[in-house]
Parts: C-alpha cells; sequence; structure tokens
C-alpha cells in the first residue's frame, strides 16, 4: 500500500475569497514535494470522486477545506486516514480577507495536517472474542424490566439476587400510581407480570440468595463468580447492567418528627406494608385512624438529612391518601407538603386525589411533631401565612430513597490505609491511615459487584452515594465501561421511570458488547479502533495512569506496573497525558503527532512582532463552540494555532514545554467545566489538568518565564459567544508581556 | 404552651355540603392564587378568594362563616373565568355564602327544603293547602262578589301577609344580630370607628350598585340586578303601605289604575319582570366553567319571575274583564308571592340582609376602605 499523501485544497465557502489558495498550493509544494488539487468545492459530487479516486490505491490525504466537525459524511472514506484542514471555520470566517496574517494562519494549519499525516499510523482493533450474555444485578422491577428486555433482544441474561425470591420491594407494594392515561386509577404493581415473565423465558437464568464473588476482565469478557445457595457458578458475560435498587432512608434519624417517639408515626414503606395486610391500625392501640397526616418531604430536600428530592414520594403520599379514603369514607388523609410535585402525566393523577373530599392539602413548612397528649403535627408559614397544629391519629413521614449501592473508591481507600496500617511503616501515614478508616470505614462489607479493578470493587459514586456518571448527557453510562446502572440505584425513581431505564441500560449493553465486537471503543468516541500502547521497558511504576484512568481501565501487577484492559477504555488519552515518561500513546493520537504538529508551525523571530499562540482546545465542548463562534463570523485574534484534544487531561505537560521552547509565545488551554456538576466526557479531564498546572507554573519559573502565559480555562459548548473574547484577551495579554525570549533558539 | 397556633380540625361535612351546593370544584384549586388578582374588588391586604378557597378545601368552617369577605364578592365570576383548573371560586364563595345564612338564621334546617328540586312540590302544597283553606273558609265561593275581594277577602288576606311579613322580618333581624356579633367578634372594629358613617357608606355601594359595575371579565349584572331590586324594592314598600293603609281604612281595594301607589306597583312590575329577565338570561347563558348555577339560586329567581309575570297578568286580565281566567292566576300569584317572602329567611333573598350587614362590618372596620379598588 502506497503511503503518498494526497493534498487537497478547497476554495468554496470563501476560503478562496479570504486565503490565496494558489500561494497555499505553491507552499505546499515547495515544502512537502507534493504537488495539491484545487477545487472550488470539494464536498460536492465531483470533488469527492477526485478524493476517492486519489486514494483508490493507498496512501493518506490533507483535505484543507472545512472543519474535522463538518461534512463527515462525505469526507469519509473507509479504510483511509484523512486529516482535515480547518481552513474555512479556522481561517476563513474568523479572520480578515487577504491579509498576510491570515495567509499565514492557513500555511501552519496546513503543515499541521502535513504532519498528522505522515505521523498518522493505522490502528490495530481489538479482536479477541466478545461474548455478548448480560449479567444483570438485582431482581426487582429494574432488574427483571433489564432481564426481560434483554432476553428479548436475543441475548442471554444471568440474574442475580441477593434475596430469596424476586420482586424486589414492589413484592411489598399493595398498589402502585397510574402508569397509563387517564392516569386516574391505582393498578396491581406491575411485578407479579415482570416476574411471569422473566420466570418463564429460557434466555434467563436466575440465581436467588445469590452474591457475586468476584467479576474478573473487562467488557465483552467478564468472567463473573456467583455464591449460589447450591454452590460456586462462574461463567463470562459481556456487559453488566446494575440494578440493585434502594432502601428507605434511615427514619430512626427523624426523631424531630416523631419518629420512634411515638409508635403511632410511622414511615410511608410501613404504611404500605399495613395497606398490603389489608391492616392500616393505629401502631398504638390497633383501631383504625380516622386522620391520617403524611409529613412530605420527611427527611429529604435537608441538608442535614438527604439534600436531594426523591422524586416519588408525593405521588406515593397521594396514592396512599387513597388507601385511606378506600379504608372508611369518613377518615381524612391530610398532605403537608413544601411543593407537590407531581410530574408529567401525573398531574392527572394528583387532580384526581385533589378532587376526593376526604384529601386535605397544606402547603407549609412542618417544624415537629408533639407526642404528649396526643399527636399533633406543627408546621408554618402555611398559604395564610399561619402557625398551625394538625391533630393526628397516624402521621406517615414520607422519607425518600437512598441507592442500594456501594461506593467502590472508599471502599478502595479503606483497603487501602489497612495495608498501611498493616505494614506499620511510618507512624505519620499510619495516623492517616487511621483517620481514613475511621472516615470510609462503614464503606467496608458493602460491596456488591465485586469488580477486580483497581479503582475499587465497585462503581465509583456521587456524593450522594448514587454511581458517578455523566447522567444529564448519558444516563446510563457509568465510570465502568460496559456496566450500566439503571433504576433507583442510578436516580430515584418510580416504576415507570425504572423499566425504561432498564430498557435504556439494556440497550446500552447491546450498543457495547456489538460494538466491541467489531473493535470500537464504545461510547464517547466509538467507532475508535485505537486503544493505548504502553512501552512498558520505561516504565517507572509511578501509578500516575492507573490512577488517574477515569475509568479503571488499568490494573497493577504486584509491582505496580499498568496491566491495560483495552475494551475498559474509553480512548480519551489521560494516561496519554498522565505519563511522566510519555510511554503512552494511541497509533493516531500520541505525544509525537502532537509534539510534531506544534513543532511545524512557523514562528516568526522576535522583530516581525508576530506572536504564536497555541491553543489545546477539548474536541467536546470548547472546539465545537470554536467552530461555532465562526460560523458566526467573530474576528479571533491571528496570533492562535488550535490543536483539538482529545479531552484536556490528555494534554501532556511535554507539549507545553515544547511550545515555550519552540518560541511560541503563550498556551491557551479550554477543558469543559468540572465540579459537582462537570460536563467532562471523561469526569476528571479538566479537573486533572487543573492539578497538573502547577507543574506547569514550576516549568514555567523554571525557564524564567511568566506564568501568565499559560492560560487553563473551562469553557462550555453554549458559551461559543465568550470564546473569542478568551482568545482576544489572552492575545493581549500576551502582547503586553512581550516575546517568548526563547524565540530563534 | 403559650404559642399561638391555629389548630386544624378539617370539617369533612361542610367539605361535603359546600361540594353539594354549586362549590363541586372546591377541591381542584392548585392554590395559585389567579382568583384574587382577577378580582376587581379584593383588597390588597388578606384577599378574597383564594383564602377562602383554601379554608373551604381544608373545611375550616367556623371562619369561613365568621368571614365577611365572602359577602364582599358580588359573584360576578371573573374569578371563575380565569381561573386555570376550573375550581370556580365564585360558585365556591357562593356555597359558602348559602351556609352562612344556613347557620345565622334561627331554623337554618328549613334551608334544606330549597336545596333540591325534590321538595318542590312540599314548598308548593304549603301556599297551595293555605291559600285553598282561606279560599274555602271566607271566601265566597258562589261567585256572587264582584272581583276577588269576595274570593280572597282583602281583610283576611292583608292582615296575613301583614304578619307573615313580620315574622319574617323578625327572624331576619334575629340573623342579622347573630350574624353581626360574630363577625365584631372574629373581626373587631377598631378605636373611633363610626357606625353611623359605616352605615351610610353601605347604604350608598347598595343604592349605587357601584361594586356590581367593577367587575370585567363578564358580562354586566348591574343592570338586570338594578331593575330587579328597585323593582322588588317598589312592589314590596308600595305594597306594604297598600296593605296597612287598608287595614286601616284609609284606601279602598282595588286601587284605581291611575293613583300613585298603583303607579308605582306597576312601575316596580315592570322593573322586577324585565331585570329578572334580564338576570336568567344572563344565567342561561354562562358557560358551565365560569357558573354551574344551582337549585337554590333558580328556585329564587323563577319564584321573582313568575312572581312578577302573574302580578302583572292578573292585572290585565282584570282589565280585559276574563274573570275565571284572572282568578286561577291571581290563585297561582299568590303561591308564587309565599314561596318569594314565606321562605325568605333561608332563601337567596336573605343575602340582602346578610350581605348589607357585611357591608357596614366593612365599612366599620376599615375592611372597605383598605380595599379601595386597584
Amino acid at each position: 500500500m502506497s503511503d503518498d499523501i494526497h493534498v487537497f485544497i478547497c476554495s468554496g465557502c470563501g476560503i478562496g475569497d479570504a486565503i490565496d489558495v494558489d500561494a497555499l498550493g505553491e507552499l505546499v509544494q515547495s515544502e512537502y514535494q507534493v504537488k495539491p488539487r484545487i477545487h472550488p468545492a470539494l464536498c460536492g459530487e465531483e470533488g469527492v470522486a477526485l478524493l476517492a479516486a486519489a486514494l483508490a490505491g493507498g496512501g493518506k490525504a490533507v483535505l484543507c477545506a472545512c472543519s474535522h466537525r463538518e461534512k463527515c459524511d462525505v469526507f469519509t472514506i473507509p479504510d483511509r486516514f484523512v486529516s482535515r484542514v480547518s481552513l474555512r471555520e479556522g481561517v476563513a470566517w474568523c479572520q480578515p480577507a487577504g491579509e498576510e496574517d491570515t495567509q499565514m494562519l492557513a500555511n501552519d494549519y496546513m503543515r499541521m495536517g502535513m504532519v498528522q499525516a505522515q505521523k498518522y499510523d493505522v490502528p490495530q482493533p481489538f479482536d479477541e472474542e466478545i461474548a455478548d450474555g448480560i449479567l444483570v444485578v438485582g431482581g426487582g422491577c429494574t432488574g427483571l424490566t433489564a432481564a426481560a428486555e434483554a432476553a428479548a433482544a436475543g441475548r442471554e441474561v444471568i440474574l442475580v439476587e441477593k434475596a430469596d425470591e424476586i420482586g424486589g420491594r414492589l413484592l411489598k407494594n399493595h398498589k402502585q400510581f397510574p402508569t397509563k392515561p387517564p392516569y386516574r386509577e391505582l393498578e396491581e404493581p406491575v411485578i407479579i407480570r415482570l416476574i411471569e415473565t422473566v420466570r418463564s423465558s429460557d434466555l434467563i437464568t436466575v440465581h436467588t440468595g445469590t452474591k457475586i464473588t468476584s467479576i474478573d476482565g473487562q467488557p465483552g469478557q467478564f468472567d463473573v463468580k456467583l455464591e449460589t445457595p447450591s454452590g460456586e457458578v462462574a461463567f463470562r458475560v459481556g456487559a453488566v447492567v446494575q440494578a440493585t435498587g434502594w432502601k428507605p432512608y434511615d427514619a430512626t434519624k427523624l426523631e424531630h418528627l416523631g419518629y420512634g417517639l411515638s409508635p403511632d408515626v410511622i414511615t410511608n414503606v410501613e404504611f404500605e406494608e399495613m395497606a398490603k395486610n389489608e391492616a392500616i391500625l393505629r401502631p398504638s392501640d390497633g383501631k383504625p385512624p380516622r386522620e391520617v397526616v403524611f409529613i412530605q418531604c420527611a427527611g429529604s430536600r435537608d441538608q442535614e438529612h438527604l439534600p436531594y428530592c426523591s422524586a416519588v414520594c408525593c405521588r406515593v403520599s397521594l396514592k396512599q391518601a387513597l388507601y385511606v379514603r378506600e379504608m372508611d369514607p369518613d377518615a381524612k388523609a391530610i398532605i403537608l407538603y413544601k411543593d407537590m410535585r407531581a410530574p408529567a402525566q401525573w398531574e392527572e393523577f394528583y387532580k384526581r386525589v385533589q378532587e376526593d373530599e376526604g384529601v386535605f392539602f397544606n402547603k407549609g413548612d412542618v417544624t415537629g411533631v408533639t407526642v404528649n397528649g396526643g399527636l399533633k403535627v406543627l408546621a408554618e408559614n402555611t398559604l395564610l401565612g399561619e402557625k398551625i397544629e394538625v391533630p393526628a391519629d397516624l402521621v406517615v413521614l414520607a422519607t425518600g430513597m437512598v441507592p442500594d449501592a456501594a461506593d467502590g473508591e472508599a471502599i478502595r481507600k479503606v483497603g487501602e490505609a489497612r495495608a498501611i496500617i498493616a505494614k506499620n511503616d511510618s507512624p505519620v501515614q499510619v495516623e492517616m491511615a487511621n483517620q481514613t478508616v475511621e472516615e470510609f470505614g462503614h464503606h467496608e462489607g458493602t460491596e456488591i459487584l465485586n469488580l477486580n479493578y483497581r479503582q475499587g470493587p465497585d462503581l465509583p459514586a456521587l456524593k450522594y452515594g448514587f454511581p458517578d456518571s455523566h447522567f444529564i448527557c448519558f444516563p446510563f453510562e457509568t465510570r465502568r465501561t460496559g456496566i450500566y446502572a439503571a433504576g433507583c440505584m442510578r436516580a430515584p425513581s418510580d416504576t415507570l421511570t425504572a423499566e425504561e431505564d432498564a430498557q435504556g441500560a439494556v440497550l446500552k449493553t447491546i450498543q457495547a458488547t456489538n460494538l466491541l465486537k467489531e473493535g470500537y471503543s464504545v461510547h464517547p468516541r466509538w467507532g475508535d479502533q485505537s486503544f493505548p500502547d504502553f512501552f512498558l521497558q520505561r516504565c517507572t511504576q509511578c501509578k500516575r495512569c492507573t490512577e488517574e484512568c477515569p475509568f479503571g481501565t488499568l490494573n497493577e501487577d504486584a509491582r505496580g506496573t499498568p496491566e491495560l484492559m483495552p475494551t475498559r477504555c474509553r480512548r480519551c488519552g489521560i494516561c496519554l497525558g498522565a505519563c511522566p515518561e510519555r510511554i503512552v500513546s494511541f497509533k493516531d493520537y500520541s505525544i509525537d503527532i502532537v509534539s510534531s504538529m506544534l513543532k511545524a508551525i512557523d514562528i516568526p523571530d522576535e522583530f516581525d512582532e508576530k506572536p504564536r499562540l497555541l491553543a489545546f482546545f477539548c474536541e467536546n465542548d470548547a472546539y465545537p463552540a470554536f467552530d461555532r463562534a465562526a460560523a458566526l463570523k467573530t474576528r479571533m485574534s491571528p496570533w492562535i494555532r488550535v490543536i483539538p484534544v482529545r479531552c484536556l487531561g490528555s494534554v501532556n505537560v511535554v507539549w507545553i514545554a515544547d511550545a515555550l521552547s519552540s518560541g511560541f509565545d503563550g498556551i491557551l488551554l479550554i477543558g469543559c467545566k468540572s465540579g459537582d456538576d462537570y460536563q467532562c466526557h471523561y469526569i476528571k479531564g479538566s479537573e486533572l489538568m487543573g492539578t497538573r498546572s502547577s507543574n506547569i507554573k514550576e516549568k514555567l519559573t523554571q525557564l524564567a518565564l511568566e506564568t501568565e502565559r499559560v492560560r487553563i480555562e473551562e469553557l462550555s459548548i453554549d458559551e461559543f459567544d465568550r470564546l473569542p473574547e478568551i482568545i482576544n484577551e489572552f492575545a493581549g495579554e500576551i502582547e503586553e508581556i512581550g516575546m517568548n525570549p526563547f524565540k530563534g533558539f | 404552651m403559650a404559642e399561638d397556633r391555629k389548630v386544624i380540625r378539617s370539617d369533612l361535612d361542610f367539605v361535603r355540603r359546600i361540594v353539594q351546593s354549586g362549590g363541586d370544584t372546591v377541591k381542584q384549586c392548585m392554590q395559585c392564587a389567579n382568583c384574587s388578582v382577577a378580582c376587581e374588588l379584593s383588597p390588597k391586604d388578606r384577599p378574597f378568594p383564594r383564602k377562602e378557597m383554601i379554608l373551604a378545601q381544608w373545611g375550616q368552617k367556623e371562619e369561613l362563616i365568621n368571614d365577611p369577605d365572602i359577602w364582599l364578592c358580588f359573584g360576578c365570576t371573573d374569578c371563575s373565568i380565569l381561573c386555570p383548573r376550573g375550581a370556580r371560586p365564585g360558585d365556591v364563595l357562593a356555597a359558602v355564602r348559602k351556609e352562612a345564612i344556613r347557620e345565622y338564621t334561627p331554623m337554618g334546617g328549613v334551608q334544606k327544603l330549597l336545596e333540591s328540586p325534590k321538595y318542590l312540590p312540599v314548598l308548593i302544597a304549603v301556599p297551595v293547602v293555605l291559600w285553598t283553606l282561606i279560599f274555602l273558609l271566607f271566601g265566597d265561593r258562589h261567585g256572587e262578589t264582584s272581583y276577588f275581594d269576595g274570593i280572597f277577602p282583602p281583610g283576611i288576606l292583608e292582615p296575613l301577609l301583614g304578619v307573615m311579613t313580620m315574622v319574617g322580618s323578625l327572624i331576619f333581624a334575629i340573623g342579622a344580630f347573630n350574624y353581626w356579633k360574630s363577625l365584631m367578634k372574629a373581626h373587631p372594629a377598631p378605636a373611633g370607628a363610626n357606625f353611623i358613617s359605616a352605615v351610610a357608606a353601605a347604604a350608598s355601594d347598595i343604592v349605587s350598585h357601584a361594586k356590581f359595575r367593577q367587575c370585567e371579565a363578564g358580562e354586566s349584572r348591574a343592570l338586570g340586578h338594578m331593575l330587579m331590586f328597585y323593582g322588588f324594592s317598589l312592589i314590596f314598600i308600595g305594597g306594604s303601605i297598600v296593605g296597612i293603609g287598608f287595614m286601616f281604612g284609609m284606601l279602598d281595594l282595588p286601587l284605581p289604575f291611575f293613583h300613585p301607589l298603583k303607579l308605582m306597583l306597576n312601575l316596580g312590575a315592570l322593573g322586577l319582570v324585565i331585570g329578572t329577565i334580564l338576570l336568567v338570561k344572563y344565567r342561561l347563558t354562562r358557560p358551565e366553567r365560569q357558573t354551574k348555577g344551582t337549585w337554590y339560586d333558580w328556585f329564587f329567581m323563577y319564584s321573582l319571575l313568575l312572581t312578577g309575570v302573574t302580578g302583572v297578568m292578573v292585572e290585565a286580565f282584570r282589565m280585559l274583564d276574563i274573570q275565571t281566567v284572572a282568578f286561577g292566576v291571581y290563585f297561582i300569584h299568590l303561591v308564587c308571592v309565599f314561596c318569594l317572602l314565606g321562605y325568605a329567611p333561608w332563601s337567596k333573598i336573605a343575602h340582602l340582609v346578610y350581605r348589607s350587614v357585611a357591608l357596614v362590618h366593612a365599612h366599620y372596620t376599615g375592611r372597605e376602605k383598605a380595599g379601595a379598588p386597584q
């Protein structure tokens, strides 16, 4: 196969007006000895045919036209590499036409594209055998739905349930609130039907009373060991759905609402059981209650208890109010709420309950429950601004949901601390380890999945105990590839949402295993066939990569050398960015490729007064924002040269050092938002860059350079209007600081 | 505990009564307060009808019947038109007013007869039996006497009506007194409040019908109500004078057509009939979402209308000298008059008294001043 590089220059979409494409063509010829083809509309039929014909016999192409995010459909040639040079968005649309600086910018982008094409190597996809069975953990509403849906899609399913029967919490439900139009009548719990479906499927194997002993391996090759009542069971699956559900918030912490002080203060879960047993009676005297007060948000949306809303408690109380009314037409159900949340079609159900003459709604802040001298609920700040007390026969606390999940990272921390204590090397370390054990010790023994992952035996958790995922954009994704969270352990849900969740998670498992069979990466770089290559001879066992990988891709051997699990990898390149020895590379994305690209940029000497700024933009938010700003024809500084990166976390500090020593005057790094509501597709990319920035500052100081020469920003995709401001302001600042003294060395 | 907390005990029966009395939508209220914003009459401070909707949903009977604001509403139903939930606050307030009448009027249980058409035969039977007895006992059954004087001798009829009016007035007076006492206890007047000017202000409100004109969203009922109100007043006052004058021998019946009292009565009848027809038309053309109307209301409206219409017809047939028809119609007219006046203390017409009391109270306590329309 020929390694020839074919260059195409498009002059359409205003490129020809802004840039002298002939001059650019001559430059290609003189610098790279390639004769480029210039065409007025490369994306047209004729242009695409030209491209296809040139690549028919092999080789790579450098396509100087629009951004790599545009027209991917027409410019994708199977099995061929096309390096996209953004003359349209990167130059023509954000720079004045015909200027010398505009032409220089185009020249540099062309050079970067040429180098990228030269250095590009064809990725070798992972092609081991991929299992496509699915392990479903949890036999409640979500788990059973997941199993049934996966089986319906023809997948073999192994369902694990720790209890002695499947059905989960819904087995204890008397009724469920409506799930179909007109959303007015209570329904029999869906769980009975689900259990039947699962039991009758040939593709589903159910293990009850079972624990997971271990899960080894990686997506497509998960080796699972179970401890069942009839002994150990081992098998291989392709992907996992975790649907371990929820548990009620511990009501013993709600003494201020009378729980534990009077037997007649109970939780909604306890009330549901009463209804299920058809015995709604006051625990204190066994008489049917005449006035039942429901307290909403009992321990929810409360910084001292659960800070979040559990989404279903309002509808549960609406349902349970109807139980009260069905029990006795003269009984009253009184609902004290902060906000009544009956989203979507359940507004109809809310209206229906409201219509009931014996259900009373009052908005207010419940301040307490007194139990001496008759049960009374105290509230204030009602709609009429009053302080009220409501006498009650029975008080039902609408408590929230706590995920029944384990925090893998916390468990790992305890494990590591215990190891340090056992080793007893340094008193300071032991002291710190003791603190860790004290803080996280309660996580010990909560393991569910028992993953053999260096980063912990379960999914990492957010601060509320729900598994961390990018749940705004990608709801079922977790930080463990091939393991998908669904149902109440992912987010508090009603049965309908749980069922939908299960379907979504199962689709993800199918998508993942199917992509893996093709050797492709899964979300978000789906279709990527590359994976990182570790040149282990030079590894110093610093563990930075195994520690920093957001997806637990790397295990470690006893010495701490990384062991790659390729199908766990999401190809973000954070390991590449982390490695101080620079031994991690992808065939199409490496230290060398990016270093060579930035070195290909022409740096005018100090006296030309043409500063050069290098920008690393995250391809997920910042780069699209850059394209968008250009599409709006916003003027941006002509000094900037942008290199899209997979994630800001994949930026290796050596690139910055290289850029500074090559004579760049400033470096701008833009990643996605970090923090609690992070937007990074790889969870902690920009956060990691923040940590590495101290190294960068050190480097700058060593070089006797101003620390302002490197700037790190966070930007979300919708802030495209801010991006030109950031660039121009940075350019202004660098002009003020002056030229990099290393120019020309 | 010295804490000032209101004990909430919801009265489920009261809620049911509201629901059955035209406030069937009360529970649909989601407490958004659009009604209070829509209302042209509602004061800025503690505006109605939102708080009444909340209280009604919760079955807070004591507070509601002691709430003078229910009478500051003139039932224009602007709020109901604009209610996003179709909770018809206007109708709910009407139902609450009915409950207040029941509560304060002696023998409030009588009101039950006015709530459903199923009791209509009883309501009609009472005057039919009464008038038949009078006819049988005192009337000239052989038709020898000219006109009705002998059939229903005014000598019997007028004192009877007089007694009825006085008993009714007494019941009203007790009700009004009860109500005033209750209002003053729940909402005392500030120091220095002037009772006389409060009465004058209330009277001015009533005479001018100013409140009726402030409602905007719906078609105005001001003209209809005014004609009806003044027509009724003319007949009531004129009729009373005629009755008293006759009993004291100062007037001979029937009055000649151009007698000033006769003219006054005829003018009143005209106003009453036209006004009532306008109001009936208004009620019949309202969409259900705005107001549903209850039998309690309709009974009052039809009593008024039929009284007026039959009164005019009697006069017409008398002038045309069609005696037998005139007699029959006169009998019906008397039945209607009884239905209107005999059940007045418990019927919708009682609003005349209770609203007046509430208006005086509102002016007396400053509620009306505070509530100057925006």
